[in-house]
């Protein structure tokens, strides 16, 4: 019984947010422009060193400032290149041995909505209610849906043999998603150009998940 | 906005008036208590809308104004459906149990299907669409693995129906549509398998992935599902 990944889409069915646990086979990292910036580090395109020493955050609001020469900034992770481990998560760097699925993460990000739309749009259809595709189970791992009536899409890939997980998703939403995300001002929500990651947002679901009886 | 497959989008309903069935048992009460004691009274088996027998009903023939949509089934186990898909993709039989097509006979209403129980009823050309769709998922989902190598989907489940798969060496799936309750999908969907080698591959007429048009089929399958009620 484990939980293996999560994948959060905003209603422009783009990947805002990721973050993986136990994840033996691991995807490629993005091809440069294939997903947004701040979905997850682990996962983004791979930087030339360079660029990191210009600009300290892509965010241009004049009345973002913050700067991590002037204080702390902890509320959002951008394309400035970080310590790799922060103090805030205690994960450690994921173990070198691991296979790959050969998909680079966008490609798998954008297999994963098509799955989960598509399912989505069956259930309807074949219910002819407004019935919510919940979750389906192959030999090696199950898919949970939970949609919030806002668009976002939360995916969590677990264990085959876990219950329905649709409720840690929900707790996830009103949890961390509302306290770090939503009311974070400086998220920039259904923007189309920055994911949602933070590292309070990305710390919380951790604590979230590894307390759960199903993670072990 | 998302972005839909517009195959799906075209959701052409067909408008059958639901007067033309008389036999029919029309559900007027208030969702809640009547659900709950129609379901105490269906312990005994078998069991659908059409014997149900209580004074929350309405008269037998006439459909009330409002539509009665229950969030979930009455019937606490039942078959839907059971489709073959060729390992193409196609749909080479499809037929529908204990909702719209055995006893009820596909309430359709224009805005939206308001089925007592079951699953909405849709023309063959859009289960030809859903087929087509759940062969590609079913492809896809062997290949988003976290751990390992997976088969495809094999359970998918909705609030209140779920999809079974059985994907044979040769690639033709059978699929099941039953109540989420149901126990014995994976069972009868080997049965149906039986069914299908002995009644559809050893028949010299039957040509291979092409739609099965075979009465001994239809019978074992009548046989194996009735009417879809399973106690």
């Amino acid at each position: 019984m484990t939980i293996n990944s999560l994948y959060i889409y905003d209603r422009h069915c783009t990947c805002v947010y990721y973050q993986d646990w136990h994840r033996t086979r691991r995807p490629k990292p993005a091809v440069e422009g294939g997903i947004l910036p701040a979905v997850s580090q682990a996962v983004s395109p791979p930087k030339p060193a360079a660029t990191t020493s210009g600009s300290i955050s892509g965010f241009t609001s004049p009345r973002d400032t913050l700067s991590s020469g002037s204080g702390i900034v902890v509320a959002l992770n951008d394309m400035v290149a970080q310590s790799p481990v922060t103090p805030l998560l205690q994960t450690a760097a994921p173990p070198v041995a691991l296979s790959s699925t050969g998909l680079a993460f966008d490609e798998e990000a954008k297999l994963v909505y098509g799955v989960v739309l598509s399912l989505r749009n069956m259930i309807k259809k074949l219910s002819g209610r407004d019935e919510q595709f919940v979750n389906y189970r192959t030999s090696a791992y199950k898919l949970h849906l939970y949609e919030t009536p806002s668009g976002y899409k939360f995916v969590m890939l677990s264990d085959p043999n876990t219950d329905s997980l649709r409720f840690v998703l929900r707790q996830i939403y009103i949890g961390p998603f509302l306290e770090y995300v939503v009311r974070n001002p400086l998220v920039s929500m259904d923007s189309r150009e920055h994911g949602i990651d933070n590292e309070y947002f990305r710390a919380s679901i951790d604590r979230l998940v590894r307390g759960l009886s199903v993670f072990s | 906005m998302e972005r839909q497959p517009s195959c799906l989008l075209s959701a052409k309903r067909s408008t059958r008036r639901p007067q033309d069935e008389p036999t029919v048992v029309w559900v007027r009460n208030k969702f809640g208590e009547g659900e709950k004691q129609r379901r105490a009274r269906s312990r005994s088996g078998t069991h659908s809308l059409l014997n149900v027998n209580s004074d929350h009903l309405g008269p037998a023939t006439s459909p009330p104004n409002r539509w009665f949509q229950p969030k979930f089934n009455i019937l606490a186990m039942a078959i839907f459906g059971l489709w073959v898909i060729n390992k193409a993709g196609g749909l080479v039989y499809q037929r529908n149990f204990a909702g719209p097509d055995s006893s009820l006979s596909g309430f359709v209403s224009d805005f939206n299907p308001p089925l007592i129980d079951g699953l909405a009823q849709l023309t063959s050309n859009e289960y030809l669409v859903l087929a087509g769709t759940l062969h590609g998922i079913h492809a896809i989902t062997s290949r988003l693995s976290p751990m390992g190598s997976s088969s495809g989907a094999q359970i998918i489940e909705g609030e209140a129906f779920k999809i079974t798969i059985l994907l044979t060496a040769t690639g033709t799936k059978f699929v099941l549509l039953t109540s989420l309750t149901d126990t014995s999908s994976d069972s009868i969907l080997q049965k149906v398998y039986e069914a299908y080698s002995d009644a559809v591959m050893k028949n010299p007429f039957h040509t291979p992935e092409m739609p099965i048009r075979s009465e001994g089929f239809d019978t074992r399958i009548t046989a194996l599902i009735g009417t879809g009620q399973t106690a």
